[in-house]
């Protein structure tokens, strides 16, 4: 067992083992261990053999090697460990001789034997010993005729009239600054791991379990860094204590009908919200408490058949809404005013659709004459002025946040620019749901869901297209998400599809028997830290939540509402927000656990503001414990409702 | 203040599918897309407002439970079909038919012509 544990696999010569294998023999037969330690065993006293050396616990390792039998190290190696770690650099060259021959790459020998002569060389020097610099430069350095550019910056190096001259021009941080150690990792990699182990061999395997275990975590949405894991039990978050959104903090009630969407301000600080009967309200969120409240409300007319698209501009200024009945016009809210800008620059903006190609969003000043520049409550209206057939019913914004795309299944398609409105027309494309991206050239492209189930992208700049991917059914909604790498698909009868957007390959199936069976439109939001949840309304009134690449696709369900969910917004910024829009006329905002209930405890610590059903205590229980009911009671008293600009 | 509502109302937006095509058939009443002239099989039916077609595949359509029918083809069992937008009739599917010569229809649906529009649409052009 002993030569399976030194000679590795990756050579059989054992001439040169010879003395090795026979100390190591004399040294099992003196083992303590009875029965004696197999293979794996023997590999893990080796493992903690060198956790401990490099810990600098010497006895620790003696008394290790001693009681178990187990020579660390081949002794040649080990020897040859000792030498670099004094500096004794023909003691090391000599043991380099009976290790040729176990070297992976019989070419490494010289590169060995380069970097002993190298660090020797410089160490002389830091010294000040200029001829043994000299000798070694000459007599050893150049005959190997190896990195010659290499030799001839060592040789400039003479020069340096100090050691810390010499620090600093060489940048090589001196003999006491762990270059020898540094070394010894470095040379590692020309062995075989049997003869030398690779370096904190210990604590990177556990490392690399520890991040096994925070990728399958279910509701891990912190960044917690790997090195503070314990190790001492398998990691997993609890659904209450992690950062994920478990219970609902706040319901709240003011639309009057159906509420079908619901879209987060890329900053995180606005919500928007769109209904059934045409209104369409903006909510601030509180840095703090998380809280909602309305700044703003809109209406688009009742005769539009509701709100059928919301989509807020990159910089988070601008609200685009399309209306659910063949509109031809699509309507754009300034939310919030532009930066103020000298005004030599605010003049000289004008983009040609060519000449933009910033895809980093860079936040834009429009022309101060467009209605857009103020915070009126007036939208300002996009159409191709055509006939009022045409039906425009979702968007997507460009990341200029001036240019936006806007289509339907009549079959419309256009650009659009804040400046100029309608710019090209795709001809004869039937859209069923818009994204942008950046394209591999950098420029922006368009993604759009077609009738026929296939997700194509547009380049309104060079006018190609191409098919990513072919659905085998009718596509309801998508969405991308954040790195623009994954799209989810919802598609009719078959739950939620994940594709991989660069490789146009199917990546995972969600099913849910509620969330496609019916052929609502019922949309879904990527969300988390690192993006790694999908969240989607679904028709067992219910929001379902999965962790993205996690060995269970049994989704989490947030139940509470009393109707169908439509739409679920994640917000960007604070990662364990996320709210839900259903028929049953609320939006509710979910919360991690501990958040949700002092959200709960603070609205009746504040008096007044509270439920209104007498009781606080019951109140704030129903407000925890997701109640199944909607009641009156549940109305949120401290909105605000303010028509002037928000910040 | 709080609405009541109904489930049976309460319906959330519906998915509206197209199945695209040059010349589209759509509901008269409501124009909610149906199918178009590629899927049509035969215009030699009748039906309760009279001229009726017979078409492959259909879609935006809600149907019935199950009925027995007789009709001059003989005995078949059926399911209305009605536009699923605005609830209106519009015709019916042949779930299956008790004669051999009568079982090309089944999984068929019919459409009153007199309940739907013809429309002009385009082509795919895609072609990938």
């Amino acid at each position: 067992m002993e030569n399976g544990c030194l000679n590795g696999v990756t050579n059989g010569n054992s001439g040169n083992h010879a003395a090795s294998t026979a100390e190591a023999a004399a040294a099992a037969a003196a083992s303590a261990v009875s029965p004696p330690l197999n293979e794996r065993s023997l590999e893990t006293v080796r493992l903690i053999g060198q956790f401990l050396r490099e810990l600098g616990l010497a006895h620790s390792v003696d008394a290790l090697v001693q009681e178990s039998g187990c020579a660390l190290e081949n002794s040649a190696a080990a020897s040859f460990r000792r030498h670099v770690a004094n500096g004794d650099w023909d003691a090391a060259e000599e043991c380099m001789q009976s290790l040729q021959s176990l070297v992976t790459e019989a070419s490494s020998a010289t590169e060995i034997a380069f970097r002993l002569c190298e660090q020797r060389y410089m160490e002389l020097l830091e010294a000040g010993d200029y001829m043994g610099a000299l000798n070694v430069l000459r007599n050893r350095l150049t005959p190997l005729k190896f990195n010659t550019g290499r030799v001839h910056e060592l040789s400039t190096y003479i020069m340096c009239s100090d050691a810390e001259e010499l620090h600093r021009i060489s940048g090589w941080p001196g003999s006491l600054g762990g270059t020898r150690e540094a070394l010894l990792d470095q040379l590692q990699q020309f062995f075989p791991p049997a003869v030398m182990l690779p370096p904190r061999r210990l604590l990177s395997l556990l490392d690399e379990a520890v991040q096994y275990q925070l990728a399958k975590c279910r509701y891990h949405n912190t960044d917690l860094p790997v090195a503070e894991v314990s190790l001492l039990a398998d990691h997993a978050c609890s659904r209450d204590s992690a950062e994920f959104p478990a219970r609902c903090g706040q319901v709240a009630d003011q639309h009057q009908d159906e509420v079908r969407c619901c879209q987060f301000s890329p900053d995180g600080r606005h919500l928007a919200t769109g209904c059934k009967d045409g209104a369409v309200f903006i909510w601030r969120v509180d840095d703090l408490t998380l809280r909602l409240s309305v700044a703003r409300r809109y209406h688009i007319g009742e005769e539009r058949g509701g709100v059928a698209c919301l989509a807020w501009s990159p910089d988070s200024r601008l609200l685009l809404c399309c209306a659910a009945e063949d509109s031809s016009d699509v309507l754009v809210w300034c939310v919030s005013p532009p930066p103020l800008l000298p005004p030599a620059s605010a003049a000289a903006h004008h983009h040609s659709l060519l000449a933009e190609s910033h895809p980093n969003g860079a936040s834009v000043v429009v022309n101060s004459a467009s209605v857009l520049s103020g915070g009126s409550s007036e939208p300002q209206r996009f159409s191709r002025g055509g006939t009022p057939e045409e039906s425009l019913t979702t968007a997507a914004w460009f990341p200029d946040s001036v240019h936006f795309v806007a289509g339907g299944i009549r079959g419309q398609f256009y650009l659009f620019s804040l400046e100029a409105g309608y710019r090209k027309s795709w001809d004869f494309i039937r859209v069923v749901a818009l994204a942008t991206r950046t394209d591999r050239d950098g420029n922006t492209a368009a993604l759009a869901a077609d009738s026929f189930g296939r997700v194509r992208q547009y380049r309104f700049d060079t006018m190609q297209d191409e098919t990513l991917l072919q659905e085998d059914g009718s596509i309801i909604a998508m969405c991308l998400s954040r790195d623009q790498q994954v799209a989810a698909l919802n598609v009719v009868n078959s739950g939620l599809r994940l594709w991989d957007l660069q490789h146009r390959v199917c990546l995972q199936r969600l099913a849910g028997p509620g969330i496609s069976q019916g052929g609502y439109c019922l949309h879904a939001c990527f969300g988390g830290l690192t993006g790694n949840f999908l969240a989607s309304g679904s028709q067992d009134n219910c929001a379902h939540v999965w962790r993205i690449g996690g060995a269970d696709s049994q989704p989490d369900r947030l139940s509470g509402h009393s109707g169908i969910v439509n739409s679920v917004a994640w917000n960007p910024q604070h990662h364990g927000m996320l709210v839900t829009a259903s028929d049953d006329c609320t939006i509710r905002v979910w919360l991690p656990t501990g958040r949700a209930l002092s959200a709960a405890a603070t609205d009746h610590g504040s008096g007044g503001t509270a439920a209104t059903d007498g009781s606080s205590g019951q109140a704030s229980a129903n407000l925890a414990s997701s109640p199944a009911t909607h009641s009156p009671s549940d109305s949120n008293p401290d909105e605000d409702d303010d028509d002037g600009i928000l910040e | 203040k709080s609405p009541e509502f109904n489930a049976s109302y309460s319906m959330g937006r519906l998915h509206i599918e197209h199945m695209g095509g040059e010349r589209v058939f759509s509901c008269a009443n409501c124009d909610c897309p149906l199918t178009n002239r590629q899927q049509l099989i035969s215009t030699r039916f009748t039906g309760a407002t009279g001229r009726a077609f017979l078409f492959n595949r259909v879609v935006n359509l809600d149907t019935s439970e199950l009925q027995d029918r007789v009709m001059l083809t003989g005995r078949h069992m059926v399911r209305d079909v009605s536009c699923r937008k605005c609830k209106t009739k519009l015709g019916w599917v042949y779930e299956f038919a008790t004669e051999e010569s009568q079982q090309y229809k089944e999984g068929k649906i019919i459409l009153e012509r007199a309940l739907i529009n013809e429309s002009e649409g385009f082509p795919d052009p895609v072609k990938d």
